[in-house]
C-alpha cells in the first residue's frame, strides 16, 4: 500500500504545473468547498481553457486580452460564468464554486443490460449510490439498502457479524422458491445460496458478505413487470443491479476511508440468577403438589446451587471492534480508464469468538481500441473469513439464554468421584451437566475451533463494437466462482461421553457460474421526433455445485483438517449439480418528442431446473410513460418543474427452486441390514415432469413529480401483483412414502402503495434535505388447492400457509387469559369458547409475518464545513412471534432451561391477576401434553422506530487542504441502532432467525427464537482523496 | 483487428451455444451410490437390494420406538423422564407435532413405499426365475402387513371398538401412488392385511436366512386373529408354528441376545464388521437402561413391578428389574435391555405360546395343552405349575403370565384393549381402554390434504 502511495504521490507531482505570465487560474470547487477535479473552464465561444486538477486547480494562458466571459462547467452541476478584462502580462485568479443541478431527473439509471434516462424510465427502479451504502457501518452491503428505496423491506438477521439480512421487494409472493430478489452485479446473476450449510450453528450463510460495499458505485433495485421483465423467469422477486466503481475522472486519483469503531448489543437478555431461578424452580415443584426436595437440572445440590450465581450472558459477549479500510485509485483518460481497489474489514461482534473478516481486491477497466470498438474488464477476488460461535439454538449467547443455568459453574471447584472412588472430574475441568457441552458455553466456545472462509472471484470480460451507425452489439463472459469451506476442530473434551476424542470436520462447496451473453443495441430517431432503441440479446448460464465432506476422528486431531489428510474420512455425501437457462430476449422503446413513452419487453428462457414437459416459458411486459411536464400547458410552469405518469403491466416468473427439484433417484449404500447392500428409493420428493417456474401477472402505475425546480421531488404508485403456480414444497402425507412433494400449486396476491420524497427545505449557506419513504403492502393467500394449512410449513415456527390471510402467518392456539381461581392458562378453542385445554385443532391464523407499512426518514443537515445526518427507519403494524418464550417463560422442566425475569408476574394464589400462569413442572397443569406449546401469548405487534444511524462530519474546505497534499478530506461519527422504540418486550424488533430453507425464509422473517440482538456500534471514519 | 472479423466471431459464439433441448437436460449425475430412478431396477441383485432395504427401514420401526410408543399408552411403565415426545404419549395426549410418532409412522410407510416399488417393479427385472420373483415378491408382502399392522395397531381403535369394524383404520397403500391417502375402515384393513399375509404365507420358503419365513407369516396370522379375539385361527396358526420343529423355548429369560436364538420367529438383525458395531438395531430400547446411566427415561411402573414381585420365586424380579431410590423417591429401572448390541425378536415363541394357550383356553377345545403351554412359561420364571383350574381362571392366570413375560415389548396395551371388547372392565391407568387417547395421533403432514380424518385428541382424563 506504501508503494501505492508513493506512486500517487508522483502522478500528482507531475500534474502540477508552474504557472508562467499572464495566466488565469483558480480553484473550483463545489457548494461544501470540495474541489472539483476535471471541471472544464473556458473561454466561452472557444476551446481555449484546461481542466481542473485533483486539488481543484486549474491554469491556462489565454493567449488574448480584452473582455472575455470565463465558463466553468462539469457534469451534474450548473454552469458558472465570469466576466474579465484581461490585461497583458497580469494574471488572473478566479476561485468558483459550483452549485449541483438538482434537476435529478436527467440522470442516468441502470437497467437490465443497459442504461436509461431516468426521466424516460417507464419502469419502477430506485437508484441508491454507492456512498449511500457505505455511509453506516453494516454487516454486509444488502443491509445498507435498508430504508433507501420505497417498497424494499431489509432485515438484518442479527448481531452476528457477517450476518445476512432478508430483503424483500414488494412483499413476498414465493413460499419454497427463494424469495430473495436477484442479484446481479455487473451484469452476472450471481451465486445466492443462502443454505450451504442448512442451518447449522443457528445460522445460515451469507453469500453477500463477500462484495465489498466500498466497491459499489450504484445499486438499482428494479421493482416491476417493465423493469424485471428482462430477466424473464427470474424477475419476479424484483431485481437488485449492482454496478462496480470504474475509473471515470480524468486524471488519477486515490480514495483512502478507514473506520473504527466498537458495538455492543441493542438489548440484553433478563434472565434469573441462582436465587431467583431456586426459588421459582422450587415453587412449580410445590404447586405440582410434589412431595420431597426437587431434584435439580444436571444433578446439583442445593447446596451448591446456592452458592454459584453464573451469569452466562456476561460469559457469552464482550464490547465488539469494528474496522473497515478501503483504498482505490483510478485513472481516466479519452480511450481508457482504469480502476483499482483494496479493501479490508474486521467486525469482531460483541459475541466473544465471532467476527467476519474481508479482505478483497478490485480492478475494473475499459479500453477503447477504435473508434468502433472497446474492451472492458472487470475481475474482483475477496476472502470472507466467519469465525463462528454456535447461536441462537446452537450455544453461545444463545446458551446463555436457554441451557445454561445460574446454577451451573463454569468449572469444577473440586475433583468429583464415582461410586468406586474413581475421579471422573477433576477441579478446573469444564462443567459440563449431563455430559452435554451446550450447557457450558464457555467450554463449548473454547473447546471448538470453527470457521467458513468463503474464497470468491468475480470476472467478466466485454467487447463491444460499433459496426454501423447507431448499431451497438455487446459480447461478454463472466465467471463467479465461489469455493466455500467450513472447518470445524473439536478439541478434547468436547464430546464430554468421549473425553479424549478430537473431531475435525470439513464441509466444502465449489460453485461455479458461468456466463455469456450477447446483446445488439440500435437507435433510430425518424425525422427528429420518433426515438427508437431497439435490443436483441440472448444469455447462457450454467452453474455447477460441487460439495463434498470429510471427517476425522481420532485423539491426534490438533487442528482444521488440511485436504489432503490421509486419514480424513469422506462422508459420501459428495455430489454435484449443475442447472443453466438459455435465454432469448428482446426490447423495443420508443419515445414521441421526447414525452410520449413506450417499451416491449420480452424474454423466452428455457431452463434444466424445469421439468420435462415444460421446458421453455415466455415473459412478456409492457409500459408507457407520458412526460406531462413538457406539454405546453405546463411547460415553464412556476410550481411543477417535472411530471410524468407511467404505467406497466406484464409477466415475470420465479425458477429459484433446487437444481434437480423434478427427479427422483434411488440410492445404494453397501453394509447397511444384515451386513448387505441396500438399495432404495429417495424418499425425498417424487418425480414431477410438470414442474415449472411461478408466474407473476404484475400492474404498476406512479406518478413522478419534481416541483419548484425540483428542489421537492417524489413519486407515487401503486402495484398490484398477481402470483400463480406458486412453487410449494409440499409436506407430503407420510403414507405416500414421501416426506415432500414439489408442485405447482396455489395462487397469492400482493398490492399496494409506495411513496417517496425528496426535500430541498433550506439551501442557503444552511441547507436541510429530507428524504422519506413508506409503503404499504397487503399480501393474501388466495388458493392452496386441495391443501390445508398443514401442507406447507415454515420449519419449526408453527407459521403456516392459510388461504385468505398473508403468506406465512402463525398458525396458533389462542391463549385468553391466566384464571384467577387456580392460575391455569385459558385458551380459546375453535369458536371463541373458552377451555383449559390446549389442541392443535383450536389453531387459528394469528399474527402477520409482514408489516402494515415500512420506511424512513432522513434529514441531512450541512452549514459550511459540517454536516448531521440522523436517519430513522421504521415499521408499523405485523407481528413478532418469540418462540423461545414458550420455554423461558413456560415450564420448568428436568433438563433445564434458565427462565427470564418477565415470569415473575405470575399467579401465586387465588386471587391473582397475572400475566403468565401458575408455575408447573408438567405440561398438564397447561392444559397440553406438549411441554412447550406454541399460543398467540408469545405473539407482539412489530412496530417500532429505530434511530438507524446519526452522524456528524466535518469535510475540510478546500482552502485548508491546499498547503496540504490531499485533495479531499472529511472526518465523520457514526453511531448506528442508537435508539429503539418498540413496545416489544423481547430483545430486538428487528430481528429474524435463522432458517431451515427457502420455505422458512418466506414465511418466517418475524420469528426470533434466541436470536441475538443486533449490534450497537459507535464508529469513527475518515476518508481522504489525493 | 477488423471490425467484420471481430463481427463474425461474435456470430459464430452465439451459434456455438444456440438452442438445443440436451442442452437443458441436467439430471443428477448417476454414481456408485446414486442412481436415476428411471434407470434404476435391472437385475435381480438390484431388485434383492431393493427388497432389503424394504427390512432395513421395518427394523427402524421395531428397534424399540414402536414398543416404547405401545407401552406408553399402557400401565407397565412409569412416568418417562427428558422425554418431550414421550411425554404426551404417556399422558394419551398425542398430538401431530410429535416428531418421534412421525417418524416412527414415516419408517412404516417408508417399508410398504419400497415395498411398492419393489412389486411395481419387478417385472422390468429380466434374468430372474419366476420362484425368484415370487419369493422376493412374498416377502415384500409379508412386510407391507408387518408394517400396515404395526401402524393399525398404533393409530386405530381396535378391532370390535365398532360392531362391524366400519370405525375407521389406517391408510391402506397397496400399490405406488402418490395420490391422497384416505383411511380405510378397520374391516377392510384387515381384509387386505389378511390378503398379504396369505400370499406370503403360500409363497414364501421355510428357511431363509434371516428374512421372513412362512413361520414368519403364520406367527404374524396369529397375532392378527389373537388381536381379534379370533381364537380358533389364533390357536390354529400359533399351534402351527409352535408344531413346525423349527424354533424352542429358550431356558434363559433373556430373548434379546445378541444374534440368533431358538426363539426367534422373525427379528431384527444387529451386525458386527471388524469387531466394531456397524449396524445396531434395537437403540431405543437402551431407554430403559440403568447399569451405565442413573437416570433412564424410562421405566417400570409401580404397579407392575409389584405384580411380579407379588410371587417371590419369580425370576423376572431380579432378573428385570433394579429398583431405584433416590432420596426416598423409588422408581423401578428395567433391566430386562441392558446390553449394548441385540437382535430384536419382533415375533416369538413366547408369544406363540402364550397365544395359542389363551385362545385354546377361552374356546375351551384343549385345556391341558393350555395348561401345559402356560406352565412352561411359569417354570422357566421358577414358579410352580398351576393345575386343576380352566374356564375364565385359565384364561385369566394366562393373561396375567403374557403381561409379566412380555412387559416392554409393546404387547400390553393390545391386551387391554382386546379385554375392553370382550366386554371386561378394562383400564390403562385410569383411562378406559376406548377413549380417544389410546390411539396415537397422526403426523401433522398427514394433515396436508384436505379430507383426511385425524384422530380425536385426548378425551383420557
Amino acid at each position: 500500500m506504501k508503494r501505492l502511495l508513493q506512486f500517487a504521490f508522483i502522478c500528482f507531482c507531475l500534474l502540477h504545473l508552474p504557472l508562467a505570465a499572464q495566466t488565469i487560474s483558480g480553484v473550483i470547487s463545489d457548494e461544501t468547498g470540495q474541489p472539483l477535479i476535471g471541471a472544464a473552464v473556458k473561454l466561452q465561444g472557444t476551446s481555449i481553457g484546461a481542466a481542473t486538477d485533483l486539488q481543484g486547480k486549474f491554469s491556462f494562458k489565454p493567449g488574448k486580452t480584452g473582455k472575455v466571459t470565463l465558463e466553468v462547467s462539469f457534469m451534474g452541476y450548473t454552469k458558472e460564468y465570469r466576466s474579465l478584462n484581461l490585461v497583458a502580462g497580469k494574471d488572473e485568479t478566479v476561485n468558483l464554486s459550483l452549485k449541483p443541478n438538482v434537476k435529478l431527473m436527467n440522470e442516468v439509471v441502470v437497467v437490465g443490460y443497459g442504461v436509461q434516462r431516468k426521466r424516460e424510465v417507464t419502469g419502477s427502479i430506485v437508484s441508491i449510490s454507492g456512498k449511500d451504502l457505505t455511509e453506516l457501518p453494516t454487516p454486509s452491503f444488502e443491509n445498507g439498502l435498508q430504508g433507501k428505496a420505497s417498497g424494499l423491506q431489509v432485515i438484518t438477521g442479527s448481531g452476528a457479524a457477517g450476518s445476512s439480512s432478508v430483503i424483500r421487494i414488494r412483499g413476498v409472493a414465493s413460499a419454497s422458491a427463494g424469495g430473495d430478489p436477484l442479484y446481479v452485479v455487473d451484469g452476472i446473476p450471481i451465486t445466492q445460496d443462502y443454505f450451504l450449510n442448512g442451518n447449522s450453528g443457528g445460522q445460515n450463510n451469507n453469500p453477500l458478505a463477500s462484495i465489498a460495499p466500498s466497491d459499489i458505485e450504484s445499486v438499482e433495485v428494479l421493482k416491476d413487470a417493465a423493469a424485471t421483465g428482462i430477466y424473464g423467469s427470474r424477475g419476479a422477486n424484483g431485481v437488485i443491479l449492482i454496478t462496480t466503481k470504474r475509473g471515470k475522472k480524468k486524471g488519477f486519483h486515490v480514495d483512502l476511508s478507514t473506520r473504527q469503531g466498537v458495538s455492543t448489543p441493542t438489548a440484553l437478555p433478563n434472565m434469573m440468577n441462582n436465587t431467583e431461578f431456586l426459588q421459582m424452580y422450587e415453587e412449580a415443584y410445590v404447586n405440582d403438589g410434589r412431595l420431597g426436595v426437587p431434584a435439580l437440572p444436571g444433578n446439583i445440590s442445593w447446596e451448591d446451587a446456592r452458592r454459584t450465581n453464573t451469569d452466562w450472558v456476561k460469559e457469552a459477549i464482550g464490547v465488539g471492534y469494528q474496522q473497515n479500510t478501503s483504498l482505490s485509485m483510478g485513472k481516466g483518460a479519452d480511450n481508457y480508464n482504469i480502476f483499482g481497489s483494496f479493501a479490508q474489514q474486521n467486525d469482531k461482534s460483541y459475541m466473544l469468538g465471532n467476527a467476519y473478516n474481508r479482505t478483497s481486491g478490485r480492478v475494473n477497466g475499459d479500453y477503447k481500441f477504435a473508434k468502433w470498438g472497446k474492451v472492458s474488464l472487470g475481475t474482483s477476488l475477496s476472502q470472507g473469513t466467519n469465525l463462528l460461535q454456535g447461536m441462537g439454538w446452537s450455544g453461545g449467547l444463545g446458551a446463555a439464554m436457554s441451557t445454561a443455568l445460574p446454577i451451573y459453574p463454569i468449572y469444577y471447584e473440586k475433583d468429583v468421584l464415582n461410586d468406586d472412588g474413581l475421579v471422573i472430574h477433576k477441579a478446573g475441568d469444564y462443567f459440563l451437566p449431563s455430559n452435554d457441552i451446550s450447557r457450558n458455553p464457555v467450554a463449548m466456545r473454547e473447546l471448538r475451533d470453527w470457521r467458513s472462509r468463503e474464497t470468491r472471484t468475480l470476472n467478466n470480460i466485454s467487447l463491444e463494437i460499433q459496426p454501423i451507425k447507431d448499431l451497438y452489439i455487446r459480447g461478454t463472459g463472466s465467471l463467479d466462482y465461489m469455493a466455500w469451506r467450513q472447518d470445524e476442530y473439536q478439541k478434547a473434551g468436547y464430546d464430554a461421553n468421549n473425553p479424549l476424542l478430537t473431531k475435525a470436520y470439513r464441509r466444502s462447496f465449489d460453485v461455479a457460474n458461468f456466463n455469456m451473453n450477447l446483446v445488439a443495441n440500435y437507435l433510430k430517431t425518424l425525422k427528429e421526433k420518433h426515438d427508437f432503441n431497439f435490443m436483441l440479446g440472448t444469455e447462457y448460464q450454467d452453474s455447477k455445485t460441487k460439495h463434498f465432506s470429510s471427517t476425522k476422528n481420532e485423539t491426534s486431531a490438533t487442528g482444521y483438517l488440511s485436504s489432503d489428510d490421509p486419514l480424513a474420512v469422506s462422508d459420501n455425501n459428495a455430489k454435484q449439480e449443475e442447472w443453466n437457462f438459455i435465454s432469448y430476449f428482446g426490447r423495443v422503446k420508443y419515445s414521441y418528442k421526447k414525452r410520449y413513452l413506450a417499451e416491449l419487453v420480452g424474454r423466452r428462457d428455457g431452463s434444466s431446473k424445469f421439468g420435462k414437459n415444460n421446458k421453455y416459458g415466455f415473459f412478456p411486459s409492457a409500459s408507457l410513460g407520458w412526460i406531462l411536464s413538457e406539454e405546453a400547458f405546463l411547460k415553464g410552469n412556476k410550481i411543477i418543474s417535472f411530471l410524468k405518469v407511467r404505467s406497466s403491466y406484464g409477466l415475470t416468473g420465479n425458477s429459484n427452486i433446487p437444481a434437480y427439484a423434478q427427479y427422483n433417484v434411488f440410492y445404494k449404500k453397501a453394509n447397511a441390514y444384515n451386513g448387505e447392500t441396500i438399495f432404495f428409493p429417495d424418499a425425498a420428493s417424487p418425480s414431477n415432469p410438470d414442474l415449472k417456474w411461478e408466474t407473476n401477472l404484475t400492474f404498476d402505475a406512479a406518478l413522478e413529480f419534481g416541483l419548484l425546480n425540483d428542489r421537492i421531488s417524489g413519486d407515487i404508485g401503486i402495484y398490484n401483483k398477481d402470483t400463480r403456480d406458486m412453487l410449494l414444497y409440499i409436506s407430503a402425507q407420510n403414507n405416500t412414502g414421501f416426506t415432500n412433494a414439489w408442485a405447482n400449486v396455489g395462487k397469492v396476491n400482493n398490492r399496494g402503495i409506495e411513496f417517496s420524497l425528496k426535500a430541498h427545505i433550506i439551501d442557503r449557506k444552511f441547507k436541510w434535505n429530507v428524504d422519506f419513504n413508506i409503503a404499504r403492502n397487503v399480501n393474501e393467500l388466495t388458493s392452496l388447492g386441495d391443501y390445508t394449512e398443514d401442507a406447507v410449513s415454515g420449519g419449526t415456527n408453527d407459521t403456516r400457509l392459510v388461504v385468505g390471510r398473508p403468506i406465512g402467518n402463525n398458525y396458533l392456539v389462542q391463549f385468553s387469559h391466566v384464571d384467577p381461581a387456580n392460575g391455569k392458562p385459558v385458551y380459546f378453542d375453535k369458536n371463541g369458547n373458552e377451555t383449559y385445554t390446549w389442541d392443535v385443532a383450536n389453531r387459528v391464523s394469528a399474527g402477520s409475518i409482514l408489516p402494515d407499512a415500512f420506511g424512513s426518514v432522513k434529514n441531512d443537515f450541512r452549514y459550511g464545513p459540517f454536516d448531521l445526518s440522523m436517519f430513522w427507519v421504521f415499521v408499523l403494524g405485523g407481528d413478532i412471534y418469540d418462540s423461545s418464550s414458550k420455554r423461558q417463560l413456560g415450564t420448568f422442566d428436568t433438563d433445564g432451561w434458565n427462565h427470564r425475569t418477565d415470569q415473575f408476574d405470575r399467579w401465586r394464589q387465588p386471587g391473582d391477576e397475572a400475566k403468565y400462569p401458575l408455575l408447573t413442572t408438567s405440561s398438564t397443569a397447561y392444559g397440553s401434553g406438549t411441554p412447550w406449546i406454541n399460543t398467540t401469548l408469545w405473539v407482539h405487534d412489530g412496530t417500532f422506530a429505530r434511530l438507524r444511524s446519526l452522524s456528524i462530519g466535518y469535510t475540510f474546505p478546500a482552502k485548508m487542504l491546499e498547503k496540504s497534499k490531499l485533495g479531499s478530506a472529511r472526518i465523520s461519527l457514526v453511531g448506528t441502532n442508537l435508539i429503539t422504540l418498540t413496545k416489544f418486550p423481547g430483545l430486538d424488533p428487528e430481528i429474524a432467525r435463522d432458517f431451515e430453507n427457502a420455505t422458512d425464509r418466506n414465511m418466517s422473517p418475524n420469528i426470533t427464537y434466541l436470536t441475538s440482538p443486533q449490534q450497537k456500534t459507535f464508529s469513527i471514519s475518515v476518508d481522504i482523496g489525493f | 483487428m477488423k471490425r467484420s472479423k471481430i463481427l463474425s466471431a461474435i456470430i459464430l459464439l452465439s451459434v456455438l451455444y444456440s438452442c438445443s433441448k440436451e442442452f437443458l437436460e441436467k439430471k443428477p449425475e448417476s454414481t456408485d451410490t446414486q442412481i436415476n430412478s428411471d434407470e434404476a431396477i435391472k437385475t435381480a441383485q438390484d431388485l434383492r437390494e431393493l427388497l432389503n432395504s424394504v427390512y432395513d427401514v421395518a427394523a427402524n420401526l421395531y428397534g424399540g420406538q414402536a414398543q416404547n410408543l405401545m407401552e406408553l399408552l399402557g400401565d407397565d411403565v412409569g412416568l418417562p423422564v427428558s422425554q418431550t415426545d414421550y411425554l404426551p404419549v404417556y399422558y394419551r395426549k398425542s398430538d401431530i407435532f410429535n416428531g418421534t410418532i412421525g417418524g416412527r409412522y414415516k419408517d412404516a410407510y417408508l417399508s410398504i413405499y419400497r415395498a411398492n416399488v419393489l412389486i411395481m417393479k419387478k417385472d422390468e427385472v429380466s434374468e430372474i426365475s419366476e420362484a425368484e420373483k415370487i419369493k422376493i415378491e412374498a416377502e415384500a408382502r409379508f412386510l407391507r402387513a408387518l408394517n400396515h399392522h404395526a401402524i393399525l395397531r398404533m393409530f386405530a381403535q381396535p378391532p370390535g371398538f365398532t360392531a362391524n369394524n366400519s370405525h375407521p383404520g389406517i391408510v391402506m397403500r397397496m400399490k405406488y401412488s402418490q395420490d391422497a391417502g384416505v383411511r380405510s375402515t378397520l374391516a377392510e384393513c384387515l381384509a387386505l392385511i389378511l390378503s398379504d399375509l396369505d400370499f406370503a404365507e403360500q409363497n414364501l420358503p421355510d428357511d431363509n436366512g434371516a428374512y421372513a419365513t412362512k413361520w414368519s407369516a403364520k406367527a404374524l396370522k396369529a397375532r392378527f386373529y389373537l388381536d381379534q379375539n379370533k381364537f380358533a385361527e389364533a390357536a390354529q396358526f400359533a399351534g402351527e408354528v409352535l408344531n413346525s420343529g423349527k424354533f424352542a423355548l429358550l431356558d434363559s429369560l433373556n430373548r434379546f441376545t445378541a444374534g440368533a436364538n431358538s426363539e426367534q420367529i422373525f427379528y431384527t438383525v444387529s451386525t458386527f464388521v471388524q469387531d466394531k458395531i456397524s449396524d445396531e438395531r434395537g437403540g431405543d430400547f437402551l431407554r430403559y437402561r440403568s447399569d451405565n446411566n442413573d437416570n433412564p427415561s424410562m421405566r417400570a411402573s409401580e404397579e407392575l413391578y409389584n405384580f411380579i414381585a407379588f410371587d417371590t420365586l419369580d425370576k423376572r424380579k431380579d432378573n428385570w428389574f433394579r429398583v431405584i431410590d433416590k432420596a426416598g423417591i423409588v422408581t423401578y429401572a428395567v433391566k430386562k435391555f441392558d446390553r449394548s448390541f441385540m437382535w430384536i425378536p419382533i415375533l416369538h415363541l413366547t408369544e406363540m405360546k402364550l397365544t395359542r394357550a389363551e385362545a385354546l383356553a377361552a374356546l375351551g377345545t384343549d385345556v391341558s395343552t393350555a395348561l401345559n403351554d402356560l406352565n412352561e412359561i411359569r417354570h422357566r420364571a421358577g414358579l410352580d405349575s398351576l393345575s386343576g383350574i380352566s374356564g375364565v381362571d385359565l384364561v385369566n392366570a394366562i393373561r396375567d403370565e403374557r403381561r409379566k413375560e412380555m412387559c416392554f415389548e409393546g404387547d400390553r396395551t393390545m391386551q387391554i384393549k382386546r379385554k375392553g371388547v370382550l366386554g371386561y372392565d378394562s383400564q390403562s391407568r385410569g383411562a378406559i381402554w376406548n377413549c380417544p387417547g389410546m390411539v396415537l395421533q397422526f403426523p401433522g403432514a398427514e394433515n396436508s390434504v384436505i379430507g383426511f380424518q385425524l384422530n380425536p385428541t385426548g378425551g383420557c382424563e
